[in-house]
């Protein structure tokens, strides 16, 4: 043992600790790169151990400063998603299968989903080709819930649902992806406005939030699910209003667009039906609005939607008054589902349309280096700033 | 998960029985410097981390929930890993660090690092990138696991079940205050390790009324008739109750223990085993 003074701070240990751990490369082989954020990049990966499945590996960059990467203190949007996709498993979520921490950066192995909802949407969407098989949409609807209300029951609040965060695999199991802006809703520390005033991406956004309120319930997403079902449907956002872009005061503005998208289709809020509607910070801003009667039921036909059970989910779901909104569990008990076509395990079941695979880069093959605008500079928590996140939906 | 305990992480991956921990810190420590008898009692050590954290937690404002979390942090870190194998002031102010990103209230880096720096000048170094390098070596020790359940959550429940369940029987705020302090005492022990939240909050409850002492003789009669209470409550709501004495058992030694704490002796016993690590 050298003497005390020469040895290197936590030096033994983290030798010890290095040496233990097996290197991201020696354990999956990189396929290609799917896509990137704000985080970091999301890598497709065949595993080299034992039998060759798919993985999705999500890398969380560190900071760069010139050449050399710093250690800044790891961002409390990758944290809560660290803690929270360790706890949870169920069916219709992501499965994380490992976390490893190396050189500096943090790599999430999620298991590998081959389609995602946007994606699906937009094959759809195509001006040759038909809408989703009815059976289709009610087995992602209600696989769909069936996530949602796990998270709810424990207690976690996904706060950006959107197709692009709704994963499906190849056998027809839809997951729910991106727990990146989750959060645990018992009895927060801090009320769950503080911190990250802009959540969700702006068309899913629940008029609650629009209107200033302060406080995240799981009603926020399950407007979110009522405008995925809508979009399933429509094969387009059914409120796809334009951001209102934060000025330099770095004050939220009120998102008068896409407000207006809302009222325009459900009609004007009013406090009959919503009798907390009157509290909300940016109601004044409502004023000035014309007056709107609810068209949900055309535009309804108008995609050329016909279940009535259909549309009172979906009334149900895009309800304005948060007290009302169906919950989860109660959206799982509705008739819809109980008729004919059952909703099914696999979503594809009883088609037979060819959806096509994930698009893989090869630009990007190298985990290792790979360099790109990623995490912040300084190891400030996420929240303290404002979130710029950009609709990634079209 | 997050809102059920048992089917938490807590639970099923950072559980032990006595036994386990023994065997796992026997071998944590086979190969270091400084053999466990050496460094006396475990628990005054314990003691000290205790304090350390407190003391960074009174300098930065933090939750005594975040408080309660890094404690638990630092208790899983070192069972597999050895003291002597690390610098435990700037562990622990990882832990505090973390704990606080966990529990939704977050300091930044550079607070924590110049307020520990402050407390410990001759282990922590203004650098924080130290402190961000040992927070990725935390996480992997913590096998990734990183949220907690605490006992102060049931307490208040259990205590409301408690002043439902009879007159005259639910826990007075002294009461309540005193099994709120045998919780926050209980992180200096293994009982996280070894025993469900809502079982260190019941011996905290049995603690704060059962081995109190009535206060005056002439109400005597009436604390028995309501000991009697309790104790039927105890039974009636099917709790383990041995799981309850050894808890209690364990909080009476260690406050026997605490008896022969000296910090000066434990401060110096780090820097003699941790020599002059800084960073």
């Amino acid at each position: 043992m050298p003497p005390l003074s020469t040895r290197s701070p936590l030096g033994g240990y983290k030798t010890r600790r290095d040496n233990a751990r097996q290197k991201v490369l020696d354990k999956y082989e990189i396929l290609g790169y799917i896509a990137a954020g704000t985080y970091g990049r999301v890598y497709k990966a065949r595993s080299k151990v034992g039998k060759p499945l798919e993985f999705a590996i999500k890398k969380f960059k560190a900071d760069k400063e010139g050449e050399i990467t710093h250690y800044t203190g790891i961002s409390q949007s990758a944290c809560r998603e660290i803690a929270l996709c360790r706890e949870l498993r169920h069916l219709n979520v992501t499965t994380l299968v490992e976390i490893i921490l190396e050189d500096k950066c943090i790599y999430m192995v999620f298991e590998y989903a081959e389609h995602d909802l946007l994606q699906l949407v937009h094959f759809h969407s195509h001006p040759d080709r038909r809408h989703f098989p009815e059976s289709t949409v009610k087995s992602i609807l209600w696989q769909l819930l069936n996530g949602v209300s796990y998270l709810h029951q424990h207690w976690v609040l996904h706060r950006d649902l959107k197709p692009a965060n709704i994963m499906v695999t190849a056998d027809g199991v839809v997951k729910i992806g991106d727990l990146g802006l989750a959060r645990l809703f018992y009895k927060p520390l801090q009320p769950l406005f503080t911190g990250d005033k802009v959540v969700v991406t702006i068309w899913y956004r629940a008029p609650e939030l629009l209107l200033g309120a302060r406080h995240y319930t799981p009603a926020v997403d399950m407007w979110a699910v009522g405008c995925i079902f809508a979009e399933l449907l429509a094969l387009r956002p059914i409120f796809k209003g334009e951001e209102a872009k934060m000025d330099n005061k770095k004050t939220v503005p009120f998102q008068r667009n896409q407000m207006q998208k809302i009222a325009e289709i459900l009609g004007s809020p009013n406090k009959e039906k919503w009798p907390a509607l009157p509290q909300h910070p940016e109601y004044q801003a409502l004023s000035t609005f014309r007056y709107y009667p609810n068209m949900l039921e055309s535009w309804y036909h108008s995609v050329g939607a016909t279940h009535p059970r259909g549309f009172q989910l979906l009334q149900g779901l895009l309800e304005y008054n948060p007290l009302k909104r169906l919950t989860a569990d109660q959206a799982l008990q509705h008739p819809y589902f109980n008729e004919m076509p059952k909703p099914s395990n696999n979503i594809f079941e009883g088609q037979n349309i060819e959806y096509p695979n994930r698009r893989i880069s090869n630009e990007d093959n190298d985990i290792k280096t790979a360099s790109l605008p990623g995490t912040k500079r300084s190891g400030l928590p996420d929240d303290s700033l404002p979130v710029r996140k950009k609709a990634r939906n079209d | 998960m997050a809102a059920n305990y048992w089917l938490s992480s807590q639970n099923t991956h950072w559980r032990f029985t006595r036994q386990q921990l023994e065997n796992i810190r026997l071998d944590t420590e086979s190969e270091t410097r400084f053999s466990p008898s050496e460094l006396g009692d475990p628990r005054h050590l314990r003691i000290y981390f205790h304090t350390l954290i407190q003391a960074l937690g009174r300098h930065l404002s933090v939750r005594q929930q975040a408080l309660a979390t890094s404690e638990v942090y630092l208790a899983r870190f070192y069972v597999r890993t050895s003291v002597q194998e690390t610098n435990p002031y700037l562990i622990i102010a990882t832990c505090v660090y973390l704990a606080c990103k966990m529990e939704e209230c977050p300091q930044h880096i550079r607070s924590v690092v110049s307020e520990a720096k402050c407390l410990w000048p001759d282990f922590i170094t203004h650098d924080p990138t130290k402190l961000a390098e040992c927070e990725f070596y935390l996480i992997e020790e913590l096998d990734s696991f990183l949220i907690v359940h605490h006992p102060y959550r049931s307490l208040i429940q259990l205590s409301n079940a408690l002043s439902a369940s009879g007159v005259n029987v639910g826990l007075s705020s002294d009461e309540m205050q005193t099994a709120w302090s045998v919780i926050n005492d209980s992180y200096i022990t293994d009982l996280p390790l070894l025993y469900p939240p809502h079982v260190i909050a019941l011996t905290a409850i049995y603690m704060s009324v059962v081995l109190r002492p009535p206060p005056v003789a002439a109400q005597a009669e009436r604390s028995k008739t309501r000991l009697q209470k309790v104790m039927e409550w105890f039974a009636g709501c099917g709790v383990d109750l041995e799981a309850v004495v050894d808890c209690a058992q364990e909080m009476i030694s260690l406050y026997d223990v605490w008896e022969s704490y000296s910090e000066k002796s434990c401060r110096e016993l780090v820097a003699q085993v941790v020599g002059g690590r800084r960073g």
